[in-house]
């Protein structure tokens, strides 16, 4: 009986030391990506080619109305790289959503998370917002994004852009705007009162920016400057009047689907 | 924004041993059940005012959705003196079944975050234990086991809210594996009537598939609590160790004035971890941390109580010092913060005027010190800690029927 027992017990440990020394055998290390780089965009904010200025009644647009600008903010999503072998690199390994705010100063840097694969690349492209797949209410829940929020009732998610700022009316008079983009609303009649909503319009767009190609070197980091240039949203192809759109288009289609159509200009790129 | 969440937890269960004993051996066996349901919703509410008008948004989202696990378990032990050795053997056997209701899925680039809601386990643990006494005031005691933990049932199916000591929301995963803990432990007890007691002990132990938080990409999942910076998921990683020790001094009871002294301290590393490097508050990619200590182990800590009984031990007068080192061995992968060390004092006086009654009145934290435990929560939506209560008052009187 005291043998077997011994037995028992000398197969115990046997069996716990092996599982010790067996967990504790050296593993590979993770081999280093050396075949990629990184990019940053450096993003920036001009009128007519000049940095903005803040709260300066200084500007004047294509109609002719005289605006100062006090605040840019607007999301950009699913950046993308096109190599010159037919394949693309969607940013979206960390972040796919991109906050930029004039008057953040971390927000308009961004530095991506995602490895570029080395090569040539003959375009970068981005959406100016969110995709309708993507922009759903609540998922942003801190500030400054969640300060973006677009109302349920409203088509829901968050705005893409808002650019808020004063312009001169017919009159003289200073009154404000609030240039935002977001989903838009069908409303039956003339009315805009949310109950008479009977669909949706998605905002969002494609931006392409023209001479973006380059060459990723291996372990190379490339910046990128990201200018959007704020006149031109209010120009080409349609111009763009506060004096007849007013200074509120949260729920106004057909103003926004000016900015939309004018947007496809607004950005350029330079390294 | 507002938000409101409410849950039905129900938790039950029941255990039944026997035991047997013939001579000098003795024997436990027994069975065990444990039920833990959980179901909840968490109301977010968006209050706008633009353009003049209000828009209020509202969103409902579960937390837990008839969420379930049964634990059935059934146990033995059994002691043997063999050859001037007390050993002791123990098995358990656990089985472990867990399902949800959830509607909730998340699989992305081919990986399932948050997919198949059922898992059932079948859990083997043993200990084997000796004791020997040496000498008349010597004695030494080993063991060597293996236990294993089911996921808890937040481990699975939390969704989205904050429930470890860090800020960050908490996803759970259905298809966590269990925790295996190897483990040995030895201590050295020396007892002598009149000098009392002094215990040393130490152990280590090897677990494999840990259960832990790691982040989570905001591209795959964003937080839903406001001050949130991230969402963690609960993963299984390889292993890590644990090892630790415990000292202590406790002096004759029968003793008038008596004395207790304790310093104990544990210590958890992770061989290989992954740190999130972050430049102007984005993360920019990420770097293998060899060694990296484990989160949430409360640092060194000591404590010395004296006391003195009056009339027959009715009237007893109690000092104690708790002594908490400073905590730097912190996880770099985690994310955890260093804690700074404390002292604190404290006095009471106890009073047993009767077997029918028993009075104390004492001062906690008698100097008002400021101070934190490493394993306190941080403030959301900070990175400040919450202090634990100033000087304190108290008086406790328990009446016997």
């Amino acid at each position: 009986m005291k043998e077997r027992l011994q037995f028992f017990m000398s197969v115990l440990i046997l069996i716990f030391l092996v599982k010790i020394l067996s967990a504790c055998k050296k593993e590979d290390k993770t081999t280093t990506e050396t075949t990629t780089g990184k990019i940053i965009f450096s993003m920036n904010h001009q009128v007519n080619g000049l940095p903005l200025k803040e709260n300066e009644l200084i500007y004047t647009n294509e109609a002719g109305n005289e605006y100062l600008i006090s605040e840019v903010k607007y999301f950009i999503s699913d950046v993308t790289f096109y190599r010159h072998d037919g394949s693309k690199k969607v940013i979206g390994d960390w972040k796919d959503i991109f906050y930029v705010d004039e008057n953040i100063q971390e927000t308009k840097t961004i530095r991506f998370y995602d490895k570029i694969q080395a090569g040539t690349y003959d375009s970068i492209t981005f959406v100016f917002g969110i995709s309708e797949q993507k922009n759903k209410s609540f998922m942003f829940v801190n500030p400054p994004e969640v300060n973006m929020f677009w109302p349920e009732v409203l088509g829901g998610g968050y705005h893409y852009m808002m650019i808020n700022g004063k312009w001169k009316d017919t009159t003289g008079v200073t009154q404000p705007f609030n240039f935002h983009l977001g989903i838009g609303q069908l409303y039956q009649g003339n009315t805009t009162n949310v109950d008479s909503i009977y669909g949706f319009v998605q905002n969002y767009f494609t931006v392409h920016l023209p001479g973006s190609g380059f060459t990723m070197k291996e372990q190379g980091t490339l910046t990128f400057n990201l200018s959007m240039n704020i006149e031109k949203w209010f120009a080409n192809p349609q111009v763009f009047d506060f004096n007849y759109w007013g200074g509120a288009i949260m729920q106004n289609q057909a103003a926004m689907q000016v900015i939309k159509e004018n947007g496809w200009d607004v950005f350029t790129i330079t390294r | 924004m507002q938000a409101v969440t409410t849950v039905d937890a129900w938790n039950g269960g029941g255990k039944l041993t026997g035991n047997l004993q013939k001579g000098a051996h003795k024997f436990l066996v027994g069975i065990d059940f444990e039920h833990i349901y959980k179901d909840g919703d968490k109301q977010m509410t968006m209050k706008m005012i633009m353009e003049g008008d209000t828009f209020i948004s509202v969103k409902h989202a579960n937390v837990w959705l008839n969420a379930m696990v049964n634990n059935t378990g059934a146990f033995a032990e059994y002691r043997i003196p063999f050859k001037k050795l007390d050993f002791t053997v123990a098995l358990r056997l656990d089985y472990n079944q867990a399902t949800s209701e959830d509607t909730f899925r998340l699989v992305k680039n081919g990986i399932a975050y948050f997919d198949d809601l059922n898992s059932n386990y079948i859990n083997v643990s043993f200990s084997l234990g000796m004791k020997k006494q040496l000498v008349s005031w010597l004695f030494l005691s080993a063991s060597l086991g293996k236990g294993t933990r089911s996921p808890s049932i937040l481990e699975r199916f939390i969704k989205l809210m904050p429930v470890q000591y860090d800020s960050y929301d908490y996803l759970g995963n259905p298809q966590l594996k269990p925790e295996n803990n190897y483990q040995a432990d030895a201590s050295f007890e020396f007892l002598e009537p009149d000098l009392g007691s002094l215990s040393v002990g130490g152990f280590f132990s090897l677990v494999t598939d840990y259960i832990i938080g790691k982040v989570v990409p905001p591209s795959v999942i964003k937080p839903s609590t406001q001050g949130s910076p991230g969402v963690k998921q609960f993963s299984n990683t390889n292993k890590v160790y644990l090892t630790g020790f415990e000292v202590s001094y406790q002096s004759p009871t029968a003793k008038k004035l008596g004395f207790l002294a304790q310093v104990a301290a544990t210590y958890g590393t992770q061989p290989e971890a992954v740190k999130y490097l972050v430049s102007g508050g984005q993360v920019i990619g990420e770097e293998i941390v060899k060694n990296d200590p484990l989160p949430e182990i409360p640092p060194m800590e000591g404590k010395v109580k004296v006391s003195y009984k009056f009339f027959s031990g009715k009237l007893t007068p109690t000092v104690s010092v708790r002594l908490v080192s400073e905590q730097n061995r912190i996880s770099q992968s985690y994310g955890e913060l260093k804690t700074p060390g404390f002292i604190t004092a404290a006095a009471s006086v106890s009073y047993a005027p009767c077997r029918f009654a028993f009075i104390v009145a004492g001062i906690e934290n008698i100097f008002n010190t400021p101070y934190y435990e490493h394993l306190n929560r941080r403030i959301v939506g900070s990175t400040e800690r919450l202090y634990e209560p100033g000087r304190v008052f108290y008086f406790t009187m328990i009446v016997k029927i």
